[in-house]
């Protein structure tokens, strides 16, 4: 566990510190936009998460808040689960068993995406604080665990929906049909999974459940194609 | 301890890597694979890894099928291509994150491993500081220190001065007499043929003996 936590935060302390970097300045940009004027602590935290997205209230600010706060993860555990697969092979699956690996990987990256998000709040908070704004708002909680749960159901949905295109030898229309399905049944607005945390909970250990299945019954076939 | 390769056979698409290939490995021993680079040596040792499934064909060690349980071999190391080590760490702390992964091993056992490649000097520094042949020498140690009956290396002297690639050689001699299997793979014949009990040469999908006289 301990070289799996040390491996993913180095990779992406090194790799990926830009993508970091955005994850954490672009929202703090928000706040500072928004916090001259007269909107709610809550509300401003919204708009830097994607939070408050609506079709029918279309904001241009939040789509683009959204898209970024989901695509993020999405490349993170994508490329953080294919470094292992592509270039950590000697280390790790000569001494650890598939199982042991898998099951450690899902709570080590999960956790990783909670404390990313964790410190993207606290920074958002801390200025909110500074601009003299009300942070003592528990919907501002409500909204981090919200958060948290969407955006990692939808980062697993990605890996599974990746983990299938790659064992069907990269078909391009599979993906196509599989990240359709997708995008019409997932919720396109974070706080409204709100009234679903229990449904959320439950497929997102249905969807653990299902790349754990993957992953060991054809982890060589995987690694092989991730390789290719 | 005994690998034996049985009928194994690797295609990518319609490419045919390895055809039906049939050899045993016994404890005590060095084989090489000498062969151009894409011949086909990093992807046999890829197999033997268990990290690619063979098209046809199996695997047995010590008369365990690993290859269709979905397992990796038991009781092996290898250094496939590079070393992959985390920059920010020393070289000591690389090794030792390794060794927590299964707690054989303690400190003692990294220093000693450390200080035969002549590390010592080194481990303290940041691996992002270190030179390629360093680099090299650190992939070495991590293959060694947990004392494994089945050492894989694929290009091992890859930017190793002279002077260390005699070192190493030296090493996998000693370790050699351990009652190891050691197979090592390079397109450079010179780097095998002197170190090598028996060497392969794998061409065109086939691997056949190559006589060192």
């Amino acid at each position: 566990m301990k070289y799996l936590i040390y491996n993913d935060i180095s990779y992406i302390f090194h790799k990926k510190k830009k993508i970091l970097l955005c994850s954490f300045l672009l929202p703090l940009l928000i706040v500072f936009i928004y916090s001259h004027g007269e909107a709610s602590s809550i509300n401003i935290v919204k708009i830097c998460v994607g939070a408050n997205f609506d079709l029918k209230n279309f904001s241009i600010i939040s789509l683009l808040m959204l898209l970024f706060n989901g695509f993020t993860f999405i490349y993170l555990i994508l490329d953080i689960y294919t470094k292992d697969l592509d270039q950590y092979l000697e280390n790790i699956f000569l001494r650890i068993k598939p199982q042991k690996y898998i099951i450690k990987k899902n709570i080590t990256f999960l956790s990783l995406s909670i404390i990313i998000k964790a410190i993207q709040y606290s920074l958002i908070i801390l200025l909110l604080f500074i601009f003299q704004k009300n942070i003592l708002d528990l919907r501002i909680l409500q909204l981090f665990v919200t958060d948290i749960l969407y955006i990692a159901v939808l980062e697993y949905l990605f890996l599974f929906i990746y983990f299938i295109y790659i064992l069907m030898k990269k078909n391009i229309y599979i993906l196509i049909i599989m990240l359709s399905i997708l995008l019409f049944f997932f919720p396109k607005t974070i706080w409204s999974t709100n009234k679903y945390t229990i449904l959320f909970v439950t497929l997102l250990m249905v969807v653990h459940l299902l790349i754990i299945s993957i992953f060991l019954k054809v982890p060589k076939k995987l690694i092989e194609e991730v390789y290719l | 301890m005994k690998l034996e390769i049985k009928n194994l056979s690797k295609k990518f698409g319609d490419s045919v890597v390895l055809n039906d290939i049939n050899l045993t490995f016994n404890s005590g021993k060095i084989y090489g694979f000498i062969g151009r680079n894409g011949s086909g040596k990093s992807v046999l040792l890829k197999i033997i890894c268990g990290f690619y499934p063979p098209t046809e064909g199996t695997i047995l060690l010590n008369g365990k099928n690993y290859i269709e349980k979905n397992e990796f071999p038991d009781n092996t190391r290898a250094l496939i291509e590079k070393p992959k080590f985390l920059p920010d760490l020393t070289g000591f702390e690389n090794l030792e994150l390794l060794a927590s992964i299964q707690n054989k091993i303690g400190k003692k056992e990294i220093d000693d491993i450390l200080e035969k490649l002549n590390l010592t000097k080194e481990a303290n520094k940041k691996y992002s500081k270190y030179s390629l042949g360093t680099k090299q020498k650190l992939g070495i140690a991590q293959v060694l220190m947990e004392n494994p009956k089945l050492i894989i290396l694929d290009e091992p002297f890859n930017g190793v001065e002279n002077e260390t690639a005699h070192k190493i050689r030296n090493i996998l001699l000693e370790e050699k007499k351990k009652d190891k299997i050691i197979l090592i793979a390079s397109h450079i014949k010179e780097d095998i043929t002197t170190l090598a009990d028996i060497v392969y040469e794998v061409d065109g999908g086939k691997i056949h003996k190559y006589n060192k006289k």
